[in-house]
């Protein structure tokens, strides 16, 4: 290699270095179907899941139990909102309810199960159009990143865990999957 | 400072029973109203305005005694059940339960048995007086005079007179020992009548221990200590004395109390309460406490009952087999949180409480205050579920130590935090057995090794269901091997059975698959000295179809029990699926002799299931470094609708002496519901709670 190549060549790659150094994470060149993985993984938490259940009734605590006051669309539909009880906050000692904005399940219609989905059937259902109720990729990637019901999930109240990656995170992930396509694994 | 639920016993045994009419002018704190009354006895008060009022000396705590003494004095007294008024006992000898050595106890199954004598005795000693009283009145033969209704007629004059009318002469015409009715002759024992608790409970107007409101009520919480026994060292207040509402934070031998207009202002300042705490049970961690009383089981014990040669027919046994079972501490979890009010003035002292031992009460607030025990008015309220937990008097000790302080009437409430941290546990137990089968599959010969905490080992209450086990097996050992009592022990629904019958039940499910016997024939063959319960197991077996088919996955067990006279036998079909574990099914029968209330005994016994599947699957209460790490029910899980299976009860009738039902229908469940798992996936599990005992298996 010439001098001068070799010049070019570490310049180069010093802008690279600098230029990646100086850039989000997410925008060199991301997987799409890693970040998807990510995705995945926060909405299968429990935090997310169990307002999203394969049955009528919500789940709580990690292990995924139906709700123990014995809650559903049914009590719903027969006039008892989940926000009698699940206020805009949460309770502030531990076993008290907890709460943010318009504490609620998907509808009957278009209930978003994400309890029990694989990653594809998942993937998919993110997808269509139908089961979201209308909401295209970019608003679903909206919904993630400013939803306050969302943003619960993050800040659950006094002895509830985490979902396995932060708000920003899965919020540039959701975003880095549309971006990437949407693929499916 | 803290008597054992067997020192009040104890005390309370020593009391006079007094089975008849308090003194002339005594105040017995039941009520009075408008009118002269009649009051024949202590449970039956007859106005002259009609009213009928019916004292209850044993307390409702959801069993159904409002109910079932009602029906009882009703019967003889031949009045509408649903016509009494039902004021609940002052403490009083008057009201102590013979079938517990005279203590004023709801307690063991015990309350129909122990009062049927003295509550149709009360019944018909007033009405042959009122009887009496119409026959001078009108100058007619008395075997012309019919008690119906609250009335007495005489048909031939076509004359009547009520009970009210006929109440002050009554008293004048004293009866000794009046004929009782044959089974026979029942007109209401028998039936199913609407419950006399039911319209106050759903329209709201019952008053629990919850609601008890007086002018100037104010409300408490009491800190204690994480780890049980540990005391205050230090404490700092400051903050907590400024939050709303608070009016007050003292200082208690158990804990810190903080004083507010409200419950909910008290809870919200506790949390500014900075405690240093020193001492207590810090020794006491499950993961350390269970391999000890597997040790302990694991070696002889004292002896704590023994029939036949033990040794002699191990050593011809053709096949035997060892186990060792184990079940946890459990606690109450009753759904009304623990609660008392008091009110302490100069010379007075009145509480309001859910108990369900009103002497005791009164002894612990005697004690406490110094003072008389006839000097402290106890108040019963209605309870909303006990099974135990509600003889305990450490409420009742906070609320009178911070009522005599702050001069107010004051209302104690634990959190459901406090309460599981603080409960008196079912001990956790473990039991090593061995067993030993001849050439025909049948059992003759076993050992059982019993470890278990509850102070010193009772024979006859920590060896229920084992040392007196109605199975007829040649030559049987019981041995206790006791273990240092840390851990705060109680009696839970069914006492040590809710322990012993898993063990023995469970064994007997392996000692008749290792003989190639069907575990009900096992059953039939070791009851055949037994007819009542042997009938009942029959009667289980075929209501649910023993034998029949069903799907895979599935699996049928059986279980039995007798407990306070009363027998029952149930059986579980489950499904298994990997670690899950489904109960689809349970068929029970229960022989508890003569039926007062056909739907009390068989709400009782769904109860019982529900509340034994919830403990058999989910529950344990676990320790580390002295505390307890259950809290509530996200963790200490109950039944929920979800779960709970479809239940038949099928009642025997028959005329023998009505025993209770409030706990034979738990010691069952766990074990029934073991030998449906094994019988739907050959997986045999010999630890509670079932849940994690197959997540610990896979």
């Amino acid at each position: 290699m010439s001098p001068r190549s070799l010049v070019t060549a570490s310049v180069i790659a010093f802008t690279a270095a600098v230029g990646w150094l100086g850039r989000p994470e997410s925008a060199v060149a991301a997987d799409p179907l890693a970040e998807y993985d990510v995705v995945y993984s926060v909405l299968l938490s429990p935090r997310c899941r169990n307002c999203h259940p394969a049955g009528n009734a919500p789940l709580q605590t990690d292990e995924g139990i139906p709700h123990a006051q014995n809650i559903s669309r049914r009590s719903e539909s027969n006039g008892l909102s989940c926000s009698t009880c699940h206020r805009e906050t949460n309770g502030r000692l531990p076993h008290t309810p907890p709460g943010a904005p318009h504490w609620d399940l998907p509808p009957i219609a278009t209930p978003m199960v994400f309890e029990g989905r694989t990653p594809r059937q998942l993937c998919e259902q993110l997808k269509d159009p139908v089961q979201t109720n209308g909401k295209d990729l970019e608003a679903l990637a909206e919904h993630i990143a400013a939803d306050p019901l969302v943003a619960w999930g993050w800040s659950p109240g006094p002895g509830r865990t985490l979902p396995p990656a932060s708000h920003e995170r899965t919020t540039e992930a959701i975003r880095a999957w549309v971006a990437g396509g949407a693929p499916c694994p | 400072m803290n008597p054992s639920r067997r020192d009040l016993l104890k005390f309370a045994g020593g009391l006079a029973l007094a089975m008849h009419l308090p003194a002339c002018g005594r105040s017995s704190g039941a009520p009075t109203g408008p009118g002269t009354s009649f009051e024949p006895n202590a449970w039956l008060r007859i106005f002259s305005d009609d009213r009928i009022v019916f004292v209850l000396d044993r307390v409702e705590m959801g069993q159904g005694t409002m109910t079932s003494h009602v029906m009882m004095l009703a019967e003889e007294l031949e009045v509408d059940p649903q016509r009494m008024e039902v004021v609940l006992a002052p403490v009083d000898p008057a009201y102590g339960n013979p079938a517990l050595g005279g203590a004023q106890f709801t307690a063991g199954s015990t309350s129909v048995e122990g009062s049927w004598d003295a509550l149709r005795n009360a019944g018909a000693t007033a009405r042959e007086m009122l009887r009496r009283a119409a026959a001078a009145q009108w100058s007619v033969p008395l075997e012309e005079c019919d008690a119906r209704d609250g009335a007495i007629r005489h048909a031939k004059s076509r004359r009547t007179a009520t009970y009210g009318a006929l109440a002050t002469a009554a008293a004048a015409f004293p009866v000794e020992a009046p004929r009782l009715k044959e089974p026979g002759e029942f007109r209401r024992i028998g039936t199913s009548i609407r419950r006399l608790d039911a319209p106050a409970k759903t329209n709201g107007s019952a008053v629990y221990g919850l609601d008890v409101k007086l002018p100037g009520l104010v409300a408490a919480v009491v800190m204690r200590p994480p780890a049980r026994g540990a005391r205050v060292a230090s404490f700092d207040a400051a903050v907590a004395r400024t939050r709303p509402g608070v009016l007050d934070v003292i200082p208690l031998p158990q804990g810190i109390a903080i004083v507010a207009a409200t419950y909910w202002q008290a809870r919200r300042a506790s949390e500014d309460v900075r405690i240093a705490w020193e001492g207590g049970i810090t020794g006491a961690s499950s993961a350390s406490m269970l391999p000890h009383y597997r040790d302990l089981s694991s070696r002889p014990g004292t002896e704590l009952s023994a029939r036949g040669d033990l040794d002699a027919e191990l050593g011809r046994a053709v096949a035997t087999l060892e186990a060792t079972y184990e079940v946890p501490f459990l606690a109450h979890a009753a759904l009304e949180p623990t609660n008392a009010t008091a009110i302490v003035t100069g010379d007075r002292c009145e509480i309001w409480v859910p108990t369900q031992a009103p002497i005791a009460m009164q002894m612990v607030a005697a004690q406490v205050l110094g003072r008389p025990a006839p000097a402290i008015q106890v108040h019963t309220t209605m309870i909303g579920g006990a099974f135990g937990r509600r003889t305990q008097p450490d409420e009742v000790m906070d609320a009178v130590m911070i009522a005599q302080r702050i001069g107010k009437p004051v209302k104690v409430v634990w959190s459901r935090e406090d309460e599981m941290a603080n409960d008196y546990y079912r001990p956790m137990a473990v039991s090593f057995m061995r067993g030993g089968l001849d050439s025909t599959g049948a059992l003759r010969a076993w050992l059982c090794r019993l470890a278990v905490q509850t102070g010193p080992l009772t024979p006859g209450i920590d060896t229920e269901a084992l040392s007196d086990t109605l199975y007829a097996i040649p030559a049987m050992r019981i041995q206790g091997c006791v273990a240092e009592s840390i851990v705060p022990g109680g009696a839970w629904r069914s006492v040590a059975q809710s322990s012993n019958t898993f063990f023995l039940e469970g064994f007997l499910d392996e000692l008749a698959h290792l003989g190639g016997r069907d575990t009900l024939d096992f059953r039939r063959a070791l009851l055949r000295d037994s007819p009542r319960p042997l009938a009942v197991l029959e009667m289980a077996a075929s209501k649910a179809g023993w034998g029949s088919p069903l799907p895979a996955g599935m699996g049928r067990g059986i279980a039995q029990q007798t407990r306070a006279g009363s027998h029952c036998a149930m059986v579980v079909e489950a499904e298994v699926n990997g670690t899950d574990v489904r109960v689809r099914r349970v068929v029970a029968a229960i022989d508890c002799g003569l039926v007062i209330h056909p739907d009390l005994v068989r709400a009782q016994i769904e109860g019982s299931i529900v509340f034994g599947l919830g403990a058999a699957l989910h529950q344990q209460i676990t320790f580390q470094d002295g505390q307890v790490q259950q809290s509530n029910f996200d963790d200490f899980r109950l039944l929920r609708y979800h779960e709970s299976p479809p239940i038949e009860v099928h009642v025997v009738e028959n005329t023998e002496r009505p025993t209770g039902c409030g706990e034979v229908g738990v010691p069952p469940v766990a074990p029934a519901l073991c030998g449906a798992i094994f019988a739907a996936s050959g997986r045999r599990i010999r630890r509670l709670p079932i849940r994690e005992a197959m997540r610990e298996a896979s």
